[in-house]
């Protein structure tokens, strides 16, 4: 029950809300002008790098823009993005979230120990048809290559004590073994990492705040694919520090863990190895003796050290003993991945279909391609929707 | 444009506020109209012009009934031509589509038809002008001679697009004269707040609550999943339409206009009578006086009365949306107000207080399950799940890890559709003024916080 308030205390609480409104109108136009000068103040941004995005500058006001509501939605976009201190604001709706208990955002889980873990996607039926059905045609067509499919696990299918509980993260371990149920009936030699990953040291496997795979988790992802691919594995490797600032794309995504930073490493192997030219069509033939792209260390996303992103075609010369040559289809995973293979083959020829709009046939047949490998994550490889176009060309 | 974005927030309350307080009384209403229909043109630049030909209408009427003074007879055409005027505009853009939908597949024709976006508010206004010319028809009000002030009264930006309907007999006076302090200004901007965090922090977040689920209803959903799904429709319908209200409410406030109360706690409610004595009261109480009432109301035979209701709740059902299962959710509430009147009696209020708000709160539930979804199939598969005809489990580890991430949300949710928190929030100011200050001083950054997250809009390198 309430307490009984005497008439005096009456008294002093109608007093006491009065006093409140006022307060609360006085400060609510404070809060407004403070605001609206901040505004004022604050020079438009043309850039987030929490957001990896150009932000949305004035709009353009004209008779159409109006009526078709263009100038009205850009406007808003305009003063929402530009307003002052916009990052600090999302820290405070994300912490708010997680003080609530909220545990996932735009798709992405905040797991124990600080771990992000992307939820893993089915591609629809008649997608994943038309790309299995292009990978086994494509395997009968070429009887005579060596072909190998390295599917990578992601994070949340081998860190999936991680993901707080009861979350509904996807079923990416069924999706893995209905493709290779797949891939191996079509002839093609498997790589299966995932006994492998759930035996070692897990939590170095992968980056907390990014989708990818760390260079410790892509090393011994190499040294686990060496038997399959029929290599010896030669030289040592060391690993050097070339990142302590990394904030990944899980971070962007969620907006979650976006003042975290981590480490990348370079692994590199003694002076044995013999060096690798890489050579970037795209950029007409451009020629460079590493495959780190160290001035991406100035950029948000710093996994584009390795090679400088993803390329559509991308060709790794090196002076081994016999002549070799691989081709490998690939997404961003094999990207800190190469590195290690590139010692055992004369030529890997390096496809992104995602980019690439040549013919593979064509390509195959002039760089006279003896293997392929495959090489995707789990959760890229089911959104996937160009591989089965770049396959079936003919 | 709507209360609850930043542009509303930071670039044109500031404004509106600032040259209202700047210019002198007699300039005022005009501040307030021309920001009124910049509100509405920012969203409708187009339909602006039918709400102004609507204004023009009723307001020509309204001196056209003032002039026939002493001719009952052509009153009553004056009357007859504003109410089918006014009702054929209305159906025109919200019930044609529906109309013609239901021609074609009755009669196996093909009548072409192009479907017309629906104008901002249309149903609300229509609804304002209506009870002011009928009421002037009555005699119960005076005809308003200044075109600026009727303008104003039906297109006033607070309660434009969402209600409260405010009638013309409750704010006529206010028109000519108002008077603002701090102490009305600022209760005004806490029952803002107040409405704002309703939205922002309740309903928005409930409401992804229940888009998670409703996709995935089906018959694999647990039981305890489908209704955490209805529970979170519950209370997102509550919080964004109630906090819509209280926004309303507050604006009006700080520019001297008292709105009406628009919910008074629906889900305290003892009965389902009751529940619509506090749900939507400025709706409710338009059809009692305009359609109920002059149909008879209850002072005619019990046959009559039952066919009244039923007119009115299907009324009620079709003004929320031109479709079969907004009819279909009226006339349950026209039985169920039947079967509580004729059938429950006065046994009912003999029985204890909370099964009576269960009875109440589970009919509504059920009462939302039909409004949620517009189609009758969807319909009858969420019914289903709930009440575990296929065979669904109970419990799974779906419904577990809903339920724990968004205990606390449900629990506020809980907590702030109760009368008690209103009260603790009143008790609250009278006893820690500075207390209750920064209370809403942090709601509203909250607010704030939570929209700028909407356009939070990160650009995906990797997936293309």
């Amino acid at each position: 029950m309430r307490p009984n308030y005497s008439n005096k205390h009456k008294g002093l609480g109608k007093r006491n809300t009065k006093k409140f409104m006022r307060m609360m109108g006085m400060f609510f136009v404070v809060i407004l002008i403070v605001l609206f000068v901040a505004r004022i103040i604050k020079k438009d941004s043309e850039y987030s790098a929490m957001e990896n995005r150009v932000l949305q500058g004035k709009a353009e006001l004209t008779v159409d823009s109006v009526m078709n509501g263009q100038y009205e939605s850009q406007t808003e976009t305009y003063i929402s993005d530009q307003f002052p201190l916009r990052n600090a604001w999302i820290r405070v709706k994300t912490s708010a979230d997680i003080l609530m208990g909220k545990r996932e955002e735009n798709g992405v889980f905040l797991g124990k120990s600080g771990f992000l873990l992307e939820d893993f996607e089915n591609a629809d039926d008649k997608k994943e048809n038309e790309k299995m059905d292009a990978l086994t045609t494509f395997a009968s067509e070429h009887p005579d290559m060596k072909q190998y499919f390295l599917l990578a696990p992601t994070a949340v299918n081998v860190l999936d004590e991680k993901l707080p509980a009861f979350a509904d993260a996807g079923e990416e371990n069924a999706y893995m073994d209905q493709v290779f149920s797949k891939t191996q009936s079509a002839g093609i030699t498997n790589i299966d990492l995932r006994e492998t990953f759930e035996k070692a040291d897990k939590e170095s496997l992968y980056y907390k705040t990014d989708h990818h795979w760390t260079t410790a988790g892509a090393y011994l992802a190499f040294q686990n694919s060496c038997s399959a691919l029929g290599i010896t594995a030669n030289y040592p490797y060391e690993p050097y520090l070339i990142s302590n600032t990394f904030n990944g794309s899980l971070a962007s995504k969620s907006g979650m863990r976006t003042t975290k930073k981590e480490n990348i490493y370079a692994y590199l192997p003694d002076d044995t190895c013999p060096e690798s030219l890489v050579v970037y069509p795209e950029e007409d033939d451009a020629k460079r003796n590493s495959f780190y792209h160290m001035d991406k260390l100035e950029e948000k996303d710093k996994y584009t050290i390795f090679f400088g992103g993803n390329h559509s075609l991308m060709k790794i010369e090196t002076p081994t003993e016999d002549n070799k040559k691989i081709l490998v289809l690939k997404d961003s995973y094999a990207n800190c991945f190469l590195p290690f293979l590139a010692p055992y083959y004369r030529h890997i020829i390096v496809v992104d279909p995602r980019y690439y709009d040549g013919n593979l046939q064509t390509l195959i047949d002039e760089e006279q391609v003896q293997e392929i490998l495959y090489l995707y994550s789990a959760n890229t490889f089911s959104l996937d929707t160009s591989l089965a176009g770049i396959l079936s060309q003919g | 444009m709507i209360f609850s974005s930043i542009l509303f927030l930071i670039v044109f309350l500031p404004a509106v506020l600032l040259l209202y307080f700047l210019v002198p009384d007699k300039v005022k209403n005009i501040i307030l109209l021309v920001f009124s229909l910049f509100f509405y043109a920012w969203g409708e630049p187009v339909y602006i012009v039918l709400m102004l030909f609507s204004i023009s209408f009723n307001f020509v009427i309204g001196l056209e009934m003032e002039q026939r003074q002493g001719n009952a007879a052509m009153r009553k055409k004056s009357l007859i031509l504003a109410i089918v005027v006014n009702l054929l505009i209305l159906g025109f853009f919200k019930y044609s589509g529906f109309l013609v939908g239901n021609v074609n597949a009755l009669l196996h024709v093909n009548i072409p038809f192009h479907e017309l976006a629906l104008p901002i508010g249309i149903s609300f206004y229509t609804f304002q002008a209506m009870s002011y010319v009928i009421d002037v028809y009555y005699d119960r009000i005076g005809v308003q001679h200044s075109y600026l002030k009727f303008a104003l009264y039906i297109s006033m930006f607070p309660q434009l697009i969402a209600g409260p309907i405010v009638r013309y007999i409750d704010i006529e006076g206010q028109l000519d004269h108002r008077t603002i302090t701090w102490t009305s200004f600022g209760s005004g901007c806490a029952v803002f707040i107040k409405g704002l965090s309703k939205k922002v922090l309740l309903a928005n977040n409930i409401g992804l609550l229940y888009n998670t689920i409703q996709p995935t209803l089906g018959a694999k959903t647990s039981i305890v999943t489908a209704w955490l799904c209805i529970i979170s429709y519950t209370f997102q319908i509550y919080f964004d339409f109630s906090g819509y209200s209280d926004m309303a409410i507050g604006l009006g406030r700080m520019f001297g206009f008292d709105f009406p109360e628009n919910f008074h706690f629906p889900y305290q409610a003892k009965s389902i009578t009751d529940f619509w004595r506090r749900w939507h009261m400025s709706l409710s109480g338009w059809f009692r006086e305009y359609v109920y009432i002059p149909l008879g109301g209850n002072r005619v035979h019990w046959a009559r009365h039952i066919v009244n209701l039923l007119v009115v709740w299907s009324l009620t059902g079709l003004w929320h949306g031109a479709s079969w299962n907004f009819l279909l959710w009226g006339m349950y509430y026209g039985i169920l107000l039947i079967f509580e009147k004729y059938v429950l009696g006065s046994i009912y209020y003999g029985i204890p207080k909370v099964l009576q708000t269960m009875y109440s709160i589970f009919f509504v539930m059920i009462g939302w399950v039909l409004f949620s979804s517009t189609n009758l199939g969807d319909i009858s598969v969420f019914l289903r799940s709930l009440f575990g005809f296929h065979n669904n489990g109970f419990f799974d580890g779906t419904a577990a890890y809903l339920l724990k991430t968004n205990l606390v949300l449900l629990i506020a949710c809980i907590v702030c559709s109760r009368e008690q928190m209103a009260k603790w929030f009143r008790r609250l100011q009278g006893r820690k003024p500075v207390a209750a200050l920064a209370l809403h001083t942090v709601l509203l950054i909250l607010c704030i916080a939570f929209l700028l997250f909407d356009t939070y809009n990160p650009f995906l390198y990797f997936r293309f």
